[in-house]
């Protein structure tokens, strides 16, 4: 019964944002003997739960973040605990700001909630060139590519990957799909990807889509 | 008429003679070539010079004390406005650099900024890089703004001079990073939301931010300023940065004292704030901020509509925005022309409306798109407005 009522704690640390506690608590769970990936699975319903909260627009994008670094702190602690395996079995995802745009914040609250939901996370950085995606592409064999693109000047930079994909001969071996403030479902399938997302949440469960297709 | 009676009146809802225009920021070489002008590498420039120069940080604080040097710095964005009619020439108040960097510097505010070359025409772009500051105890170690410092009342004045030298065809209107930008800027909005969670911590920091800001428009105001900016995004596409109720907590307040303070001194404030501000739009109102800018027409928010939000608060606020850069980039012209024109049929009549860009005039706006829109203002934004059906 302790042992149950010290998961839950976790999970409302992460509901609660307290990036203070969390540290010493996983840690105390994984002294006393506890299974490591109960500790996972129960961060990763707090994480949906802040998602949830995030769409009912209870929390809003700082508490989102948060959530993200009290769930990063937790899988410092935890992820030596973890097998090699049992870290983002769900996939590889390769994530990207493209060439010209060097803003981060909806690409890295995406990876922080992939992780979370499971997936390996190639992170190509920002302002990324289509020969980077490319190469990634060919090492990794990831199956979705998601780009982050906020300024509206950079918009056709997301063409130049679609169609440098083609001339590699991968474009029909990866699905794209892209995010950020000046596109939308219309123009993304104008510049020729696979899908939008809204949000980082909405990023999660569209591609949750796309690796099973 | 001038352009502050032109601005002001809009501002007061009354007619003047025509819609007046605005644009927050204006990066793009292209169209500026094609009014004429020669855009200069400017800041680029001289930090890329001054980073490998001793004594680095005195001469830069000696150039911004320079009122001559100063306006000449300015006279560039102030004759493409005159010559494109654009009623405001932006002067500022704070955002000032620190300390220099390779590719550019760090604010006062703490933000890492760098300049950029477009690729395409060359324009150069000043970007956000992240905060400096990693905690609350970087951001104490760092030396606060000073709003007596004499370098932001010169660009003020250096403003001033390029008004009167244009005889007053363009509004020298000073601007001021206000309370949220800056302030999460300077931390990065990891760090910041780390701080969002020590309410002792916080609280300070944008106290100190209020202060300033406060200060720094009685200063602008008493100097003869009658419209000030306030740079401050509390939102993004999806929603606001942080909640409603700290926005209540931290900012608000401050937001109210500082248009007090600037209505005391006959001064009205221009609050910038991209994003979905619809939560907290009644706060803005009711802190007596008189002009909102952009209203940015591409967040995933319906009813942030600027024609439902002019329905309900037409009367309490003047609109400054909300032609889409989207659309000026990659949209077609009729569709420009026309909603350019719905805007100005219903927003202009009986004052209350800026004519702008619902975010900024950035590289990939193209010139017939920009053309489209002046023509549209030039063809039927003259009072009074008669826009046919």
């Amino acid at each position: 019964m302790v042992f149950n009522l010290t998961l839950n704690k976790i999970k409302e640390l992460i509901i609660d944002l307290n990036v203070d506690e969390i540290k010493e608590t996983v840690q105390a769970e994984l002294d006393a003997g506890t299974d490591p990936k109960q500790i996972l699975q129960v961060l990763t319903e707090g994480m949906d739960e802040v998602g949830r909260l995030y769409e009912r627009k209870e929390y809003f994008l700082t508490d989102l973040i948060l959530a993200g670094e009290t769930m990063k702190d937790a899988m410092t602690v935890l992820n030596p605990y973890l097998k090699a395996d049992e870290q983002g079995n769900k996939g590889k995802i390769i994530c990207a700001t493209v060439k010209g745009d060097n803003h981060d914040i909806g690409k890295n609250i995406l990876i922080t909630m992939l992780i979370s939901a499971g997936y390996e996370i190639i992170d190509l950085g920002t302002n990324c060139p289509a020969n980077k995606i490319i190469k990634a592409i060919k090492k990794t064999k990831a199956k979705v590519i998601a780009l982050s693109c906020l300024l509206t000047m950079t918009i056709e930079e997301i063409k130049n990957i679609v169609d440098a994909l083609k001339s590699a001969g991968l474009r029909d071996k990866v699905k794209i799909i892209v995010g950020g403030a000046p596109l939308n479902m219309e123009i993304a399938k104008k510049m020729g990807t696979d899908d939008y997302a809204n949000d980082a949440i909405d990023g999660v469960r569209h591609i949750n889509i796309l690796m099973e297709g | 008429m001038d352009a502050p009676t032109r601005v002001l009146m809009a501002i007061n809802h009354d007619e003047p003679d025509r819609v007046p225009a605005f644009e927050s920021a204006f990066t793009n070489n292209t169209i500026m070539r094609h009014y004429g002008i020669k855009p200069s590498a400017g800041l680029f420039a001289g930090l890329k010079i001054l980073r490998f120069i001793p004594f680095r940080h005195s001469i830069m604080r000696s150039a911004l004390k320079n009122r001559k040097l100063v306006a000449k710095g300015l006279k560039e964005i102030f004759e493409f406005s005159r010559r494109v009619k654009l009623d405001i020439g932006i002067s500022v108040a704070s955002l000032f650099p620190r300390k220099i960097i390779k590719n550019g510097f760090i604010d006062e505010y703490g933000r890492i900024m760098k300049l950029e070359k477009y690729s395409g025409d060359g324009t150069i772009i000043l970007g956000y890089y992240g905060g400096f500051f990693k905690d609350f105890d970087d951001y104490e170690s760092w030396e606060q703004l000073d709003p007596n410092d004499e370098i932001r009342i010169i660009n003020f004045l250096a403003g001033q001079d390029l008004e009167n030298e244009m005889k007053h065809e363009v509004f020298n209107v000073p601007a001021v990073g206000a309370l949220m930008e800056c302030t999460w800027e300077g931390f990065g909005l990891e760090n910041f939301s780390r701080l969002l969670a020590h309410r002792k911590q916080i609280k300070k920091v944008f106290d100190d931010r209020g202060e300033f800001t406060l200060e720094m428009v009685k200063i602008l105001a008493e100097n003869g300023a009658r419209l000030i900016i306030l740079w401050d995004d509390y939102g993004f596409k999806n929603g606001l940065f942080m909640s409603p109720k700290n926005y209540r907590q931290y900012v608000f307040p401050w937001i109210k004292r500082i248009c007090e303070a600037a209505h005391k001194n006959d001064s009205k404030i221009l609050l910038h704030s991209d994003g979905d501000l619809m939560q907290i739009f009644e706060d803005i109102v009711s802190s007596g901020v008189d002009a909102l800018n952009p209203i940015e027409p591409t967040t995933a928010n319906p009813d942030y509509n600027i024609f439902k939000l002019h329905e309900k608060y037409g009367d309490k606020l003047t609109f400054v925005g909300n032609i889409s850069p989207v659309m000026l980039s990659q949209g077609k012209i009729s569709e420009i022309e026309e909603y350019s024109k719905k805007l100005i049929k219903v927003l202009a009549p009986g004052g209350g409306y800026i004519f702008s860009s619902g975010h900024s005039i950035n590289p990939a706006v193209t010139i017939d798109r920009w053309e489209a829109v002046m023509r549209i203002r030039e063809k039927y934004g003259n009072y009074p407005i008669k826009i046919d059906e």
